[in-house]
């Protein structure tokens, strides 16, 4: 039997790599890009994690890599969103935006 | 139970070896390039992401295609033809607790049209759209706004994400007076199984212009056998839009007692039925009130288990929420609305029961907040709090219909309660009033991440199909991992018509075999 379980853990593994990667060649080629993750992020994201339905995730504290494995996987009730959802630059560019929001105490690290 | 394999693979198509998906992934890497035919983990695991109560490796796909253009859906199609490779398309693929993004069945590939996501059409004066399946809700509203043009969406609660073109095409419903929304389709462009391009309609008529104004053509008017089927792939939907009224007065009912069910639809129902009220109004009881203005079970309960009727009254009390909530809308000029305020208030007032809530009343609490959105086609995502009610992510959509009488939706709730309760689940539900028919929605809300509750929520739904089958009931739609079940409950000759037409139009059974058990 597949366990979904390995499935995921490979997956999850993967995808940090992907990020590894593509956050340097992000970084060296559009240090600013904050702009439009927070585009999306107040488009669609903010829709649930603004409004009490996901929990926040401004001021968390959190690695980048957190905000895109759990995008792309999903997480609980949370969608996953897929490539044709939002692009590899779109959602780091919302990982760092999120990334880069001031700490909020009241906000424990744990997504 | 699903046999790992040694593959490359996450998974390959029924019948088909690894080398011949070796070729005709290189087919299709030629057709839609390399970088547009996905089969890593990390590509194809987003897709699998579902809500229902089985294991999720029974709805992975061995690939995942993204087409640009309707002529590499005919291309995806001749390939599949050649491999005898099954393709399961998807829009937009946020069919949330009816099987998301996933194919039907293991091995499947999915085609995912969200790519194609051009508006290709909007008429002011004619108040039609033409849109590819890629288009979101949330696209077509923006649209609209920047453009400042005095149209209204309907379109069903998770809108930002979701796209009229998936939902019509799976019959989904939302809540405005065009929330009939296959009702509302005019004009389906559909890549047939052999890669011939067939437009519905008046869409084959060269030089036609009345596409997305006239449903019928001429002879058969075949749009309806493209819904939740797999007789083609539809890759542009044209619909109709209402005109922005010059008022919207949304407004809210609430009742007491559990047993005001009856009485709210035979209350309702002669207004419904005479556009007194226009739009698919909305039923909603307690615990569904309850999750969507952020209330969680375990704010109340760490104990596993039905939720007992006093907690729920202690929310009501809480929450300020009645048993059963009722939401509609008038839309219009002043003078319209005026006269049909009247005879709403009247109605209520001669029933003795109910309480009315204006939106001057309720300002800009949830629910009321997101229920006005949705009645007057404004996105959000509020509704996903539902999902919070037990939390870990499991949905199962039970939907019903039943007629819009007062007997007929007290038995349901009644029987649907006592089912979920006995199987430690809650009763999450609404209904959704069509002109004559009710939409009973109830969400099988499980946490997915605990497999003992995964079995009973299957079990749970298993019974709920049965007991209500019994009764003279069945739903309208289904997740995917009961299509088979379900198609059965509406008898074996609508199945063997099913199955002639998909043999006729679809010979190597390669598009979405199992979609609502229909095969060759």
């Amino acid at each position: 039997m597949l366990k979904p379980t390995t499935t995921r853990a490979v997956a999850l593994a993967t995808l940090a790599l992907l990020w590894i990667g593509h956050t340097t060649t992000a970084v060296a080629q559009e240090p600013a890009n904050v702009g439009k993750g927070q585009q999306y992020f107040d488009k669609v994201c903010a829709k649930c994690h603004e409004t009490g339905v996901g929990p926040v995730l401004k001021g968390r504290d959190l690695p980048e890599a957190t905000y895109i494995i759990i995008a792309r996987l999903g997480r609980n009730a949370m969608p996953a969103f897929r490539i044709t959802d939002i692009d590899d630059d779109t959602l780091v560019a919302v990982a760092r935006y999120l990334a880069g929001t001031p700490k909020n105490p009241d906000q424990g690290a744990t997504p | 139970m699903v046999t790992m394999m040694n593959s490359k693979y996450q998974a390959l198509p029924k019948g088909v070896s690894e080398a011949q998906f070796d070729e005709a992934i290189g087919q299709f890497a030629a057709a839609l390039g390399a970088d547009q035919v996905l089969t890593s983990a990390e590509h194809l695991t987003p897709y699998t992401k579902i809500m229902m109560a089985v294991d999720t490796a029974e709805h992975t796909p061995s690939a995942v295609l993204l087409a640009t253009s309707v002529e590499q859906v005919q291309a995806v199609v001749r390939i599949c033809n050649a491999y005898k490779i099954p393709v399961w398309p998807i829009s937009t693929g946020r069919n949330f607790g009816y099987g998301s993004a996933a194919p039907v069945e293991r091995g499947q590939i999915v085609l995912d049209l969200k790519k194609m996501n051009k508006i290709l059409h909007v008429d002011t004066e004619l108040c039609t759209a033409l849109v590819e399946p890629g288009v979101t809700y949330q696209q077509l509203y923006d649209y609209l706004e920047e453009n400042k043009l005095p149209l209204m969406l309907s379109f069903s609660a998770p809108s930002a994400i979701a796209g009229p073109l998936g939902n019509t095409m799976d019959r989904g419903v939302g809540y405005t007076p065009y929330g009939e929304h296959f009702l509302m389709q005019c004009g389906m462009e559909v890549v047939l199984a052999n890669g011939d391009v067939y437009r519905t309609g008046m869409g084959g008529v060269k030089g036609d212009k009345a596409w997305q104004v006239f449903k019928w053509g001429f002879g058969p008017t075949l749009d309806g056998m493209f819904t939740q089927s797999n007789y083609g792939i539809c890759t542009k939907m044209g619909f109709w839009l209402m005109p922005k009224p010059p008022v919207f007065k949304p407004f809210e009912i609430k009742f007491d007692n559990d047993d005001d069910i009856g009485d709210i639809v035979e209350l309702l129902r002669p207004l419904r039925i005479a556009q007194i009220i226009p739009n698919a109004v909305v039923i909603a009881g307690t615990l569904w009130e309850a999750s969507t203005c952020n209330t969680r079970r375990s704010d109340y309960l760490t104990t596993p288990g039905a939720t007992p009727d006093s907690v729920i009254q202690q929310i009501r009390k809480d929450k300020n929420l009645g048993a059963w909530n009722v939401y509609a809308a008038l839309y219009g000029t002043p003078e319209q609305v005026e006269v049909n305020w009247k005879i709403v208030t009247d109605t209520i007032k001669r029933a003795g029961k109910g309480k009315i809530v204006t939106q001057e009343e309720a300002g800009d609490t949830q629910p009321f907040k997101y229920r006005a959105q949705l009645m007057s086609g404004v996105p959000n995502l509020q509704e996903f709090g539902l999902y919070n009610w037990r939390g870990g992510g499991g949905s199962m959509w039970f939907a019903p219909v039943s007629q819009a009488r007062g007997s007929e939706c007290g038995k349901q709730v009644q029987l649907a309660k006592s089912i979920l309760n006995k199987h430690g689940l809650d009763y999450v539900g609404e209904f959704i009033v069509g002109w004559r028919d009710m939409h009973h929605v109830i969400d099988v809300l499980y946490d997915r991440s605990n497999p003992e509750e995964m079995k009973v929520a299957h079990a749970c739904f298993s019974e709920l199909l049965d007991e209500f089958e019994k009764q003279g009931y069945a739903v309208y739609r289904v997740n995917t991992a009961f299509q088979e079940r379900v198609a059965n409950s509406y008898g074996p000759v609508k199945r063997k018509l099913e199955q002639t037409l998909k043999r006729a139009l679809d010979p190597n059974g390669i598009l979405a075999p199992g979609k609502s058990g229909i095969r060759i």
